[in-house]
C-alpha cells in the first residue's frame, strides 16, 4: 500500500505524492498516526501551523471482509491538549480508503491565502479543487452537495463551520452507510488542524475496486468466522449492545454513583431512566428508528441505531452513551429529544459531543444557562454554529471556557473534557484519565484482554497498587488494538473467551502472512504509547500534567461521598514498565 | 375524593382509591412499563438473607440466571462481588444488571478482574447472614434483566407510586385502551377509561400485570 501525501502549502498549489510505506509499513490505524505525528511534526509546533500535520489511517484490516475493521485513526498535535493526539471514528471512510490503496493520507503544509479546497480520491487518481461556495456549510449540507457531484457511491471526510474557525472542539466528520456525516473523530480537535489545512472536505469514491485481498484467503475466512461467532456469542457483544447500544451503560453508572451530573458535582442524576439506553431504545422502535445499526459494513455488532423525532422524521444517529451524557445529566437535562437534537447540531457544526457537553456543564456553572434548561443548551451550541463571539469561546472547549468565565471547577485533563464517568467513584479510570497521552479519555484505557495478554506479567487486581498496573495494562493493551484499526468493543468478547483473542490474531497473520503472537501485539501497543509519551515530553509535558484537578482531591462526590485518593507518587508509576 | 363508578352495567358503591391495580394486557405493551422497573419498585420477602437466597429461593430465579446473566449487581449502589456472603437488609435497594461494555462494565462486574479499580464502592457491608425477618427491599432491573425479569416480576406484582403508574397508563392511554383485556382495582372489573378517571389517591400502590 501507498501513502498519499498532500502539500496544502506547496507553491502553484496543493502537491499531490503516492509514496510507498517505506518505515511505515505494516503499520495501520493509531500505530501508523503516533509514528507519523512522533517522527515527522515538531513537538512544538503550533497545532495550527504548517509544521502540523493531519493523518487519516484505516486499520490493518480495513478494506478486507474482516469484522469490525472498518474504524479509522485521525492524528496530529492536538489544538486542545498541545499533545499528541489519535481520534477514532467509524463510518464508511476507512473501507473504502483502503480499498483505493492507501494506507494512509497524511494533509501537509498550509494553503498561504486561506483558501478552501475539496479533495476528491478514485481509481484514477486525486483531484484537488479549490470551491468557496462550500464555506461554512454544515456537515450535512455538504455532503448532500458533494453527492450530487459526486453521485451516492461515495464516502467524505469533512469538517463543519467549527473545523473552518479552527476550534479547539472541532470534530472531523466521516460518512456513515447511509452517507450521513454522523461518525466524527472528535476529540481534541483534529477538525481545527483539517481547518487549518484548508481542506473542507475528501471524497472517496471505491467504484471499480473490490476488498484488498489476503496473503492466505481461506485462513482469513476461518478467523473471520470463529471471531464473528465470538462476537455473537457473547451477552455484551451479542446481544446488550446490539439491543440497547452503549448508552447501556447510564442506570448501571448511575447506580454506581459514577454519572457526573451537573457539571460533576453529583454522582447520580434522578432523571436516568428517561434517557437510558433501555428508554432510547424503546423510543426509536416506537417511533419507527432503529435501535440496532452499524457505524459502517462489516460491523456485526451493532451499537448504534437511527434516532427519530416525534413525527417519526429521521433526526440524528443514535446519540451514544457519552453524548447522552454530556448532553443529558451533566447539564442536567432528561429530554431524549433534546440531547437528540444537540447531537444532530453537533454533527452538523463538527464538534466533539463530549467537549460539547461538558463545556456547556461549565457555561451552566457560570450562570449561562440553568442546568435543566434543554432549550438554553440548545442555543449555546447554536452559538458556536453560528461563530459568535460567545460561540467561538464555547467552541474551543470546557477549559476555555473556564478560564473566561472564571469557573474553578472544570473536569478536564490536559485541557481535555472528561467523559461519562466520575474518577472519584472509579478511581482506576481516574488514573487513565491523569496519565493517558490524549488528556482524559475513556477509550484509552479500554477493558481489553490483560489478562489473556499478560502484559506486564499477572497482576494482583486486589493489591491497592493494582490498579496503577491495572491501568497501565489496559493503556497498552488499547493502544495495540487501536493500531490494528478493530472497534474497541471487541474488547469483551476478547477479555472472555481466549478463541476470539486468538482469531483476532489469526486473521492478521493470515491477511499479511505473518506470524504475531500475543507478545507481538503487546510490543506494539508499548511502542505507541512510548512514541506518545516522548512527543509529549518534547512538547512541554511533565509528571503534573498527568493529575486530575484539585478539586476531585478536595469535594466528595455523593452519594458515595469518595474524592479521588490515588497519590501522585502512583500515578507516576503508570509509566514504569 | 371518592364516588360512583359504572361497571358492565352496574353501580359499583362509593370506594376508596385503589390500592392493588391488576392488568392484562398485551405482550407489546410490557415496555411501557420499563421505566417503572428501572428507577425501581418495592416487593416484600424475607431479608436479613444473601441476595443469591432473596432472589433464588423465595423469587425462584434460577442459580444459573444469576450466576452467568446478571454479571453486575449493586446493594445500595455499591458493587456487590458475592452474592452468597453479601446480606440483605431491610429496605435496601438491590438493582440488577448484565454485564457491560468498556472498561467501567469491566471495572463494575461482580467479582471481577478490575475490581481493585473501584475499591471504594465495592460492597463492604454485612457479609454474615444475620436473622431472617419480613420486609420489603427495592428492585431496580436494567438490561437484559429489565427485559427478562420484568414481566416475571410484573405477573408478581410490584410495589410502586401510584401516581408514576397513572403517568405510564396514561402516557400511551390508547395503546392500553386497545391492547388492555381485563382491569382490576382492588378486585373488582373496570373499563381501562375508568381506571384513568379515578382518583388513585397518593402513595404506593400494588400493581400486578399479566401478560394475555
Ligand atoms: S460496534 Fe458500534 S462503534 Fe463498533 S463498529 Fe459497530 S457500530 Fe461502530
Amino acid at each position: 500500500m501507498n501513502i498519499l501525501r498532500i502539500d496544502m502549502g506547496a507553491s502553484g498549489g496543493p502537491k499531490v505524492s503516492v509514496v510507498p510505506s517505506g518505515e511505515y509499513a505494516g503499520l495501520g490505524g493509531r500505530a501508523l498516526t503516533s509514528s507519523v505525528i512522533s517522527k515527522e511534526v515538531p513537538p512544538l509546533c503550533h497545532p495550527l501551523s504548517e509544521d502540523n500535520k493531519l493523518v487519516i489511517a484505516p486499520g490493518l484490516l480495513s478494506g478486507t471482509s474482516a469484522a469490525q475493521s472498518g474504524r479509522i485513526s485521525v492524528g496530529c498535535k492536538s489544538p486542545l491538549t498541545g499533545g499528541i493526539k489519535e481520534s477514532n471514528s467509524g463510518g464508511q471512510a476507512s473501507q473504502v480508503l483502503a480499498r483505493l490503496g492507501y494506507q494512509a493520507i497524511i494533509l501537509e503544509g498550509k494553503p498561504k491565502a486561506g483558501e478552501l479546497y475539496k479533495i476528491f480520491i478514485n481509481k484514477d487518481g486525486v483531484k484537488i479543487t479549490p470551491d468557496s461556495s462550500l464555506c461554512m456549510l454544515g456537515n450535512y449540507d455538504l455532503v448532500e452537495k458533494m453527492k450530487k457531484e459526486y453521485g451516492d457511491k461515495i464516502a467524505c471526510i469533512s469538517i463543519g463551520p467549527a473545523g473552518e474557525m479552527k476550534m479547539s472542539a472541532a470534530s472531523v466528520a466521516f460518512t456513515d452507510m447511509e452517507q450521513r456525516p454522523t461518525r466524527h473523530a472528535g476529540r481534541g480537535g483534529p477538525g481545527a488542524v483539517m481547518g487549518s489545512k484548508g481542506v473542507k472536505v475528501i471524497v472517496l469514491d471505491d467504484t471499480g475496486l473490490s476488498n484488498r485481498t489476503a496473503k492466505d484467503p481461506e485462513k482469513l475466512r476461518t478467523a473471520n468466522k470463529t471471531f464473528v461467532d465470538g462476537l455473537r456469542k457473547h451477552p455484551v457483544t451479542g446481544e446488550g449492545l446490539p439491543a440497547f447500544g452503549t448508552n447501556i451503560l447510564a442506570n448501571v453508572i448511575n447506580e454506581a454513583g459514577a454519572y457526573p451530573t451537573n457539571n460533576f458535582l453529583v454522582g447520580r442524576f434522578p432523571g436516568t431512566s428517561k434517557i437510558s439506553g433501555e428508554t432510547q431504545a424503546e423510543t426509536e422502535k416506537a417511533r419507527g428508528g432503529i435501535p440496532t445499526h452499524g457505524c459502517h459494513r462489516g460491523c456485526v455488532i451493532q451499537c448504534s441505531g437511527v434516532y427519530m423525532d416525534k413525527d417519526g422524521h429521521y433526526l440524528t444517529k443514535q446519540p451514544e452513551y457519552e453524548t447522552v451524557w454530556a448532553h443529558g445529566a451533566n447539564c442536567g437535562i432528561d429530554d431524549l429529544d433534546a440531547i437528540a437534537m444537540m447531537d444532530r447540531l453537533d454533527d452538523d457544526y463538527g464538534v466533539d459531543t463530549i467537549e460539547m457537553g461538558a463545556t456547556i456543564g461549565v457555561a451552566m456553572e457560570a450562570g449561562l444557562a440553568k442546568f435543566g434548561d434543554a432549550e438554553a443548551a440548545i442555543r449555546l451550541v447554536k452559538e458556536v454554529g453560528k461563530g459568535t463571539d460567545l460561540g467561538r469561546i464555547l467552541g474551543n472547549g470546557a477549559a476555555v471556557t473556564g478560564k473566561v468565565f472564571g469557573i474553578e471547577r472544570v473536569p478536564v485533563v490536559k485541557s481535555q473534557a472528561m467523559p461519562a464517568y466520575d474518577p472519584r467513584a472509579v478511581q482506576g479510570i481516574g488514573v487513565t484519565y491523569a496519565t493517558s497521552t490524549m488528556g482524559a479519555d475513556h477509550t484509552a484505557g479500554y477493558a481489553v484482554a490483560t489478562n489473556i495478554l499478560k502484559v506486564g506479567g499477572y497482576v494482583d487486581p486486589l493489591k491497592p497498587e493494582g490498579q496503577i498496573d491495572l491501568s497501565r495494562n489496559l493503556q497498552i493493551a488499547t493502544a495495540a488494538i487501536d493500531s490494528t484499526g478493530m472497534c474497541l468493543f471487541i474488547a469483551f468478547a476478547v477479555l472472555d473467551q481466549p478463541d476470539t483473542f486468538q482469531a483476532l490474531i489469526d486473521m492478521l497473520n493470515a491477511f499479511y502472512g505473518l506470524n504475531l503472537t500475543a507478545d507481538d501485539v503487546v510490543a506494539l501497543g508499548k511502542s505507541v504509547l512510548k512514541m506518545e509519551r516522548d512527543f509529549n515530553a518534547r512538547a512541554g509535558f511533565t509528571a503534573k500534567h498527568d493529575r486530575l484537578p484539585e478539586y476531585f482531591k478536595k469535594e466528595p462526590l455523593p452519594p458515595h461521598n469518595v474524592t479521588f485518593q490515588v497519590t501522585d507518587e502512583d500515578l507516576d508509576k503508570v509509566y514504569n514498565w | 375524593m371518592t364516588h360512583p363508578e359504572k361497571s358492565h352495567g352496574r353501580t359499583i358503591p362509593e370506594r376508596t382509591s385503589p390500592r392493588h391495580i391488576s392488568l392484562t394486557v398485551k405482550a407489546g405493551l410490557i415496555p411501557a412499563f420499563s421505566q417503572l422497573l428501572q428507577n425501581g419498585f418495592w416487593i416484600k420477602g424475607y431479608v436479613g438473607c444473601s441476595v443469591k437466597s432473596f432472589l433464588c429461593e423465595q423469587f425462584g430465579l434460577a442459580p444459573e440466571y444469576l450466576e452467568k446473566r446478571i454479571q453486575t449487581i449493586f446493594l445500595d449502589g455499591d458493587v456487590v462481588d458475592d452474592v452468597e456472603k453479601t446480606v440483605i437488609e431491610d429496605g435496601a435497594t438491590l438493582s440488577l444488571s448484565a454485564a457491560m461494555p468498556g472498561l467501567a462494565g469491566a471495572v463494575l462486574r461482580k467479582g471481577g478482574y478490575y475490581a481493585a479499580m473501584r475499591d471504594q464502592i465495592s460492597f463492604k457491608g454485612e457479609t454474615t447472614s444475620a436473622s431472617m425477618q419480613s420486609g420489603k427491599i427495592l428492585v431496580k432491573l436494567f438490561n437484559m434483566p429489565l427485559q427478562e425479569l420484568g414481566p416475571v416480576f410484573l405477573e408478581h406484582g410490584i410495589q410502586v407510586e401510584s401516581n408514576k403508574v397513572k403517568d405510564v397508563l396514561k402516557a400511551r392511554a390508547d395503546d392500553f385502551e386497545r391492547g388492555c383485556g381485563e382491569v382490576l382495582a382492588d378486585g373488582r372489573k373496570f373499563e381501562f377509561k375508568q381506571l384513568l378517571e379515578m382518583d388513585w389517591g397518593g402513595g404506593d400502590i400494588f400493581l400486578q400485570v399479566k401478560i394475555v
